[in-house]
């Protein structure tokens, strides 16, 4: 029958429209059936892959930043639910999740005194520490922590990864809700070596004007952030959270 | 130190394979030029070789200690930075006798830095120089005295290490295979995704929480999650959390913070941890659940729980007259008093105050407030 042509025509083209939402349908469902064919060839996979390898990623933390960042390019999150395959068959969840449990425990320990900033590296001593001795509760790295901490935002306790500029230098954590503006961490990321700064410091390095300085430095009073020592010839404003990060740095312990 | 630079004549030896080859590359001793610019650099699996028309040398992987690459500035194109060990081999006949520096740059003038950065740190994991001790085929008299008095502790030392890296270097390859079937199934996912998004597929609820439970399990991120009534999973949890949690938020004044929840929660269970997101999408799930407990979203974005049958009113009206009795209270004093979070402490202070039962004072003592008598 020739397309498009009277009444004929017209039928012909309502049965093809008709094939072809149908066909639509018929896809998606020869789409899922694939899929569920697929998924149980994986979960065999995945299976062996953990009889074999289970340990590997609990204790090689290069192996397990590999891993998570396959996963990334892949499109699949292997922390996002403990009830994931990853979760289940690898037990990736287990050390996520008992990480994000201590990183929060040093947090909240640590937050009265630094009012909420803390450095990576020194977050990273203390959980470590709090993990206990053994060599296997020591392998955990900073990028565990970070991966950690990107997954404990979803429950919106302000965590924040404060990121130094161009890359280069320390990187600081914050754990307590509050913003922090360009140009308090400005100020933060101008400190790479030292943990307290003087106004004119500030006025030199950064070339702010003095309100401008004032109003940041009053903020972060407030918040707790930052204590004032007037003792000396100048006044200087220095971050317990960063006072603690030059131990770390200087290999002493906390 | 590029007096860690060897002459070389470039043939493979037994066991190395090249990995990948990248031209218009040059060598710089620490940040300083040197005479060999412009060149192919080739990574095999136990040296990174560099040639051009006059010269070729040869590194070897395992004296570097890591890798890592330094940004395109004005002045340079991106470099790969080798960070390399003094070693204690004798040197052997190179280009340089001495070097200042710890590291060699190369600078990769024609780009491949990523993809070679990528290749050599796979190499520098998988170790394969250390599978078979590589002989060079020409080497000095002094090279082979030394070799041979040291081999037999070389050769044990490298045994032992094969077999640990041995089993990663198949874990590695076991994974790829793994990712390459997930990377599959991610993307059938999207294709069914789309068709549902744009109301082109026929398939059942049934089907459909099949697919979503597909998503689940995988981990894949997607629209079509989210907007899900809650999975079995999630509303079978947000049961168990509420009444763990009504007990715990007795002691807590009737409110605690997701993250606190989150903590206790895990600590009690030991193993099979649940993950933040489990925990927020049982929480949006509680009260449409009609549990005891609730998810609150306090003013200053902080999620918390609380029992549903708190009355708002009368819990800042408690805590106003908790002010009047000192005077005054900072969030700290209220959060010592009360045994919450300091976060809580204060945006409670805050709700007072909104509803015109305290009054702020905002100095850079800090936040206090009083009872409002306006």
């Amino acid at each position: 029958m020739r397309r498009g042509v009277g009444i004929g025509g017209i039928n012909q083209q309502l049965l093809e429209k008709a094939k072809f939402s149908e066909k639509g349908s018929e896809l998606a469902r020869d789409h899922l059936e694939k899929l569920a064919k697929q998924f149980e060839t994986f979960r065999d996979n995945l299976e062996k892959f953990a009889e074999k390898h289970r340990n590997e990623i609990k204790k090689d933390l290069k192996f397990r930043q590999q891993f998570q960042d396959m996963c990334a390019t892949v499109g699949v999150d292997p922390l996002a639910s403990s009830k994931g395959f990853w979760s289940q068959v690898l037990g990736v969840g287990d050390f996520y999740y008992e990480l994000a449990v201590q990183i929060v425990e040093v947090c909240v320990a640590t937050s009265a005194q630094n009012g909420g900033l803390i450095s990576l590296d020194e977050l990273l001593l203390r959980v470590r520490k709090a993990r206990g001795k053994s060599k296997s509760a020591q392998d955990v790295s900073t990028d565990d922590i970070l991966r950690a901490i990107k997954k404990l935002r979803a429950l919106g306790d302000g965590f924040a990864v404060i990121e130094p500029t161009n890359g280069q230098g320390r990187i600081l954590i914050q754990c307590i809700p509050g913003e922090l503006s360009m140009d308090h961490t400005a100020i933060l990321n101008s400190l790479q070596t030292r943990s307290s700064f003087t106004k004119e410091q500030l006025r030199d390095q950064l070339k702010w004007s003095d309100e401008r300085i004032e109003a940041a430095i009053d903020f972060m009073v407030k918040e707790g952030l930052v204590w004032i020592d007037n003792n000396g010839r100048y006044t200087e404003y220095y971050f317990p959270g960063l006072f603690t990060a030059q131990r770390v740095t200087n290999g002493e312990s906390v | 130190m590029a007096d860690r630079l060897a002459w070389t004549d470039g043939q493979l030896h037994f066991g190395e394979v090249t990995i990948t080859t990248q031209g218009g590359v040059s060598i710089h001793d620490g940040s300083d030029k040197t005479d060999y610019q412009k060149g192919f650099v080739t990574l095999t699996s136990h040296r990174i070789l560099w040639k051009d028309k006059s010269a070729q040398v040869e590194l070897a992987l395992s004296a570097i200690v890591f890798c890592e690459k330094k940004d395109a500035l004005l002045t340079s194109k991106a470099r790969l930075v080798c960070t390399l060990s003094r070693g204690q081999e004798p040197k052997r006949p190179g280009p340089f006798s001495s070097s200042r520096y710890d590291e060699i740059q190369f600078e990769f003038r024609d780009g491949g830095c990523n993809d070679f950065l990528r290749l050599i740190q796979e190499e520098l994991v998988k170790k394969r120089w250390l599978l078979q001790p590589v002989k060079p085929s020409a080497t000095t008299t002094n090279d082979q005295l030394h070799r041979t008095g040291i081999s037999g502790i070389e050769n044990h030392l490298a045994h032992q290490l094969n077999v640990q890296h041995q089993s990663i270097s198949g874990a590695f390859q076991d994974l790829n295979k793994l990712m390459q079937q997930a990377k599959e199934m991610v993307s059938i996912s999207k294709t069914i995704a789309n068709k549902i998004q744009e109301k082109r597929s026929d398939l059942t609820s049934d089907e459909t929480i099949r697919f979503r439970s597909y998503l689940l399990s995988l981990g894949i991120d997607n629209p079509v999650t989210k907007e899900s009534a809650g999975s079995q999973y999630h509303t079978s949890l947000a049961k168990e959390l509420a009444n763990l949690l009504e007990k715990a938020l007795k002691d807590t004044n009737g409110i605690m913070t997701l993250s606190d929840a989150f903590c206790r929660i895990n600590r009690a269970r030991g193993y099979e941890l649940i993950s933040p997101e489990d925990l927020l999408n049982a929480a949006v799930h509680m009260e449409e659940l009609g549990l005891p407990v609730r998810l609150r979203v306090l003013s200053s974005g902080i999620k918390s729980f609380e029992l549903t049958n708190r009355n708002e009113k009368k819990d800042l009206e408690e805590i106003a007259s908790l002010v009047k009795t000192v005077t005054s209270m900072s969030a700290d004093q209220l959060a010592n008093q009360l045994g919450i979070p300091v976060i809580v402490a204060r945006e409670r202070l805050i709700a007072a105050e909104t509803n015109s039962l305290l009054c702020r004072d905002d100095s850079i003592e800090g936040l206090r407030f009083y009872p409002n008598l306006f």
